[in-house]
């Protein structure tokens, strides 16, 4: 799911290119570095990230977090500080 | 009967369970969706060598509410529904392009992202509407000297559908060095925005002349280019780095109907812009500190009856700081 979100806010075609279609393979990467647009791009990631969230067990991440978040790495923190672990 | 009344009642239980983010936003003017570039709100005061003064004021402060609704499946579009209120005002006292335009805005704008876009590139729609209340100052008779305005009352309606294009990047991400003394020049970016709907638009009060209602349809396209990329700190000039954003934009607006005193009219306006925003280099400043210059250049010309703008040709300039 987040994979998914960050292709939709990226121009690049990153399902596609075998450098790049892994999460672990993105975590370097800056939102700068994809080329997300600020303000519509993040708008497309987070919007597609809170809508389908509960479906994985998460919590939607609210503004004041999101719009901080400027790279893979602190996207991934802040979506799985959401989620709650039942011992 | 029933079963529709059950669906209703599924359907705002969901909406009420999914949280809600509210937050309040200054700008200079309102957008139909955000821009990564938006013009602060602005207070001048400009006092001439004839002993004449100008002040100018754009501020459009809004309260938004939005609530994304949980998606149903992994491929189910998403949406998020805002809700928002703002208070506006837009003034210049200028002998030639007077304005005064005061109320408050509601609107309403659902956001959607779909998943059958492919590798096209990052795309979004958005649908809503917004309804405007207040005073406006309108120009009357531009043949007379000095130009005749009066002080009405305006309410305007609006219904839209926008979007958000950004075509697709050949190649594959590269990841910049952390050396920002060694960073190559970004890419160009580049994105569309566009917009359609319809609007009513009402005059009343004020000295009587020029009251009545416009019914009619609009339509607009922006264009921006980006050619060393968005992002400022890539592009550096001493310990400030810039990006600079071509704008063109074109709109119209024809009225379909009209009553009262008022002329069925066509209004056109495009618009070509500039803007520089700095960025201080943090890793190498040192002491420059966050401060943040801008600077926008814009060549407009045509009119917009919703804007409040007669036609004319306009070239502004704008200097801002922000931190």
């Amino acid at each position: 799911m987040l994979f998914i979100a960050i292709d939709k806010g990226s121009p690049y075609d990153l399902r596609s290119k075998p450098t790049t279609n892994s999460l672990e393979k993105l975590e370097s990467f800056t939102f700068e570095d994809l080329h997300i647009v600020t303000g519509f791009g993040t708008k497309i990631v987070w919007l597609w990230i809170n809508a389908h969230i509960k479906l994985y067990g998460g919590e939607q991440v609210a503004d004041a977090v999101s719009s901080k978040v400027k790279d893979v790495d602190g996207l991934i923190k802040a979506v799985y500080d959401t989620v709650k672990v039942t011992p | 009967m029933i079963r529709l009344l059950m669906l209703f009642a599924a359907a705002v239980l969901t909406m009420l369970s999914a949280p809600a983010f509210s937050q309040v936003t200054l700008a200079a003017d309102s957008e139909p969706t955000d821009k990564p570039w938006t013009k602060p709100a602005t207070l001048s005061y400009t006092r001439g060598g004839d002993g004449k003064s100008t002040t100018t004021a754009d501020a459009y402060l809004k309260y938004t509410v939005k609530r994304t609704t949980d998606a149903s499946s992994p491929t189910a579009a998403a949406t998020n529904d805002a809700w928002s209120i703002a208070g506006y005002v837009h003034r210049n006292n200028a002998d030639d392009a007077k304005k005064d335009d005061r109320g408050v805005a509601l609107g309403y704008a659902r956001l959607l992202v779909l998943d059958s876009f492919g590798s096209a590139g990052p795309m979004s729609m958005e649908w809503g509407g917004k309804i405007t209340f207040g005073k406006s100052l309108v120009l009357l008779d531009d043949k007379a000297s000095p130009e005749e305005y009066n002080d009405k009352t305006k309410e305007r309606e609006k219904l839209y559908v926008s979007g958000f294009f950004q075509p697709a990047l050949s190649g594959t991400p590269t990841r910049k060095s952390d050396d920002p003394k060694h960073r190559s020049p970004a890419t160009m970016d580049m994105y569309f925005t566009w917009n359609a709907g319809l609007y009513s638009d009402h005059t009343a009060g004020g000295a009587g002349k020029g009251n009545g209602r416009n019914n009619g349809a609009m339509a607009g396209l922006e264009w921006n280019i980006m050619p060393f990329g968005m992002v400022a700190a890539n592009n550096a000039i001493g310990d400030y780095g810039v990006a600079p954003v071509f704008t063109l934009a074109a709109q119209i607006e024809k009225d379909i109907s009209a009553s009262g005193q008022r002329k069925k009219d066509t209004y056109k306006l495009y618009t070509a812009m500039l803007t520089l925003e700095f960025d201080t280099i943090v890793d190498t400043a040192g002491s420059i500190g966050r401060l943040k210059p801008s600077l926008n250049f814009s060549r407009s010309i045509g009119a917009d009856l919703l804007g409040g703008r007669p036609y004319e040709g306009k070239t502004e300039i704008s200097f801002g700081l922000s931190f």
